[in-house]
């Protein structure tokens, strides 16, 4: 697998907007407060970020060959694809409060293990620049989907969060199998 | 909330735990420099040396713990042994030649002649094996390239014309001459002797390139890289068959058609997925269970084996330059790994028979010859990754 595309989808897959703001729309929050939302996204952005710039370091600390990684990457996300396909959005209590925008919103929703797994797996298959760009453009497009789509089309977006599991289950598999067909 | 955290985080923590003992545990590639890999292989092969008879058979197998060794004995590997030392000569470690043309000896008494063509044939068993000869001719060939020496020109030629007897319109390979019926037994294909067919015929054009070798090389060469899995049946395709990995850096400057390519990036991508999982494979009950027992020198070498064949390539063709330094990286992976795992004279010292121990792998405390033929060959052949790679800035 290489570039802007699949790292776009991957990431995006796994951030999973949809599923985010089904669980918003569960915990019966109409919408989240405009500060809690954008501290959400900047907790979340900036570990990501974080994670990008770190992954070589991380690699090497874990011992780990990134075709290798690329397998463990794949595992994580079939699993939270096939946990949003199977079972649905998420269920945390999301109230006021700025704690809550940092958990669970930015961690486990926007950042979920799904995510960190997919920068990690990207940054260190197709580069830094690569991943930033794709953060920051499914950063952009998840805060305008939780903006755009709060407290709307309750039933459409929990569906859009199982499709969106679906095809989170059918790019892990493809990592997977290029983890193993990898030197 | 603090239970939704709490929760949130022992399921992260478990599912990473989990991942951690299975697919991502640590991948552990030895530090080797190039000395040490050359006095690896050099205690592998002075292993070869120490169990080679006078009649210039080797010890076939060795039980460490009962100091006994094996009845058995297979002619295959004897021709495989002996092709592993002329490798090492053709390397550079010409010490090696007369321990070599020992092995070679015995083969020359053992040959059967038919028609235009001899074979090696199992003097207890009578029976003509292809990968026998096909390992012996390979053999000659590393002897020829080391030497230069003509003296088996015409023993390789009635060699090779005997491979060519056992080949089969699709390419593949027949694996038995039966001597009764006076003709090749048409049932039996192997999924070794194709490979080592291909690579003693294709190393014959480099000798004779007026002989015509290349033509039964090709044939052999398509049905490897196009039908032999599925043909013969084997899962999980590409079979990691290092013979074809040879052949095909053998025939790198032909040059190689596109499915031959693609074939070699397949086996390239098996050979570094392999020596990836064994580099987790570290021993002990534990880490046995979860990746299994640790291969031995025989795979893993073999696995070497084909890495750098498919380095060698790599750097003969464009279409593989790409992978040049990856393959380079798990090649000496498993060079590093081989030679973490050779028994050292200190430890060879405790044993009964400290000769058979050190520069051996041993697994369930036996050791079999074909365990140091391949280490050997795929420590030699790293040599040449690694020195070249120390030396690039």
């Amino acid at each position: 697998m290489s570039g802007i595309d699949i790292t776009l989808l991957l990431i995006f897959a796994s951030v999973n907007p949809f599923a985010v703001l089904a669980t918003v729309n569960k915990s019966g929050c109409s919408s989240l407060q405009p500060k809690n939302a954008a501290l959400a996204f900047i907790a979340a952005g900036a570990l990501l970020l974080a994670t990008t710039f770190a992954t070589d370091g991380f690699l090497d600390a874990l011992q780990l060959q990134p075709e290798t990684f690329r397998i463990s990457a794949g595992i994580v996300m079939a699993v939270t694809g096939g946990a949003f396909m199977f079972f649905g959005p998420f269920s945390y209590p999301i109230g006021e409060g700025w704690w809550r925008a940092l958990f669970p919103i930015g961690f486990p929703l926007l950042a979920s293990p799904a995510v960190f797994t997919a920068v990690l797996t990207r940054s260190a298959d197709a580069g830094e620049g690569q991943t930033i760009l794709a953060l920051v453009i499914v950063v952009a497009v998840a805060a305008f989907v939780l903006s755009a789509l709060a407290g709307r089309f309750v039933y459409i977006v929990s569906a859009l969060a199982r499709l969106m599991g679906a095809l989170l289950v059918f790019l892990a598999v493809g990592l997977i199998t290029d983890g193993i067909h990898a030197i | 909330m603090i239970t939704a955290a709490g929760l949130t985080l022992a399921v992260c923590a478990v599912g990473i735990a989990l991942l951690r003992v299975t697919v991502a545990s640590p991948e552990r590639c030895p530090e080797i420099t190039p000395d040490a890999l050359e006095a690896s292989a050099i205690a592998s092969a002075v292993w070869i040396e120490v169990a080679q008879y006078p009649d210039g058979r080797y010890v076939y197998e060795f039980d460490r713990k009962t100091d006994g060794l094996s009845d058995d004995y297979n002619v295959v590997r004897h021709a495989g042994v002996t092709m592993s030392l002329y490798q090492a000569v053709a390397l550079g470690d010409q010490e090696r030649l007369q321990a070599a043309d020992l092995g070679m000896a015995w083969m020359r008494e053992n040959l059967i002649e038919h028609a235009d063509w001899v074979a090696l044939r199992n003097p207890d068993t009578g029976l003509v094996k292809l990968g026998a000869s096909s390992l012996m001719l390979a053999g000659l060939n590393q002897r020829r390239f080391a030497t230069d020496d003509p003296i088996f020109d015409d023993l390789m030629q009635q060699l090779a014309r005997f491979l060519v007897v056992m080949q089969l319109p699709d390419g593949a390979m027949l694996n038995y001459w039966n001597p009764r019926t006076g003709s090749p037994d048409p049932t039996v294909r192997s999924r070794y002797a194709t490979g080592e067919a291909l690579w003693a015929l294709a190393q014959m054009h480099r000798h004779f390139p007026n002989d015509g070798w290349d033509e039964p090389s090709w044939r052999i060469a398509d049905y490897l890289s196009l039908y032999r899995d599925e043909a013969e049946g084997l899962n999980f395709p590409p079979w990691p068959d290092q013979w074809a990995a040879y052949s095909l850096a053998e025939m790198g400057d032909w040059p190689l058609k596109d499915h031959h390519i693609e074939y070699a990036r397949a086996l390239a991508q098996r050979f570094g997925f392999l020596v990836r999982v064994e580099s987790q494979r570290t021993g002990g009950a534990f880490n046995e269970a979860l990746h299994g027992v640790p291969t031995r020198a025989a795979g893993l070498g073999t696995w070497v084996e084909g890495l750098t064949s498919m380095w060698r390539l790599s750097r003969t063709d464009q279409r593989l330059s790409s992978l040049e330094s990856k393959i380079a990286e798990r090649a000496i992976c498993g060079a590093g790994i081989l030679a973490s795992r050779q028994v050292t004279v200190g430890e060879g010292a405790f044993w009964s028979s400290p000769a058979l121990v050190e520069g051996a792998w041993f697994r369930d405390d036996i050791t079999r010859m074909d365990d140091q033929q391949h280490a050997l060959s795929g420590l030699a052949l790293t040599q040449v990754i690694l020195k070249l790679w120390e030396g690039t800035p």
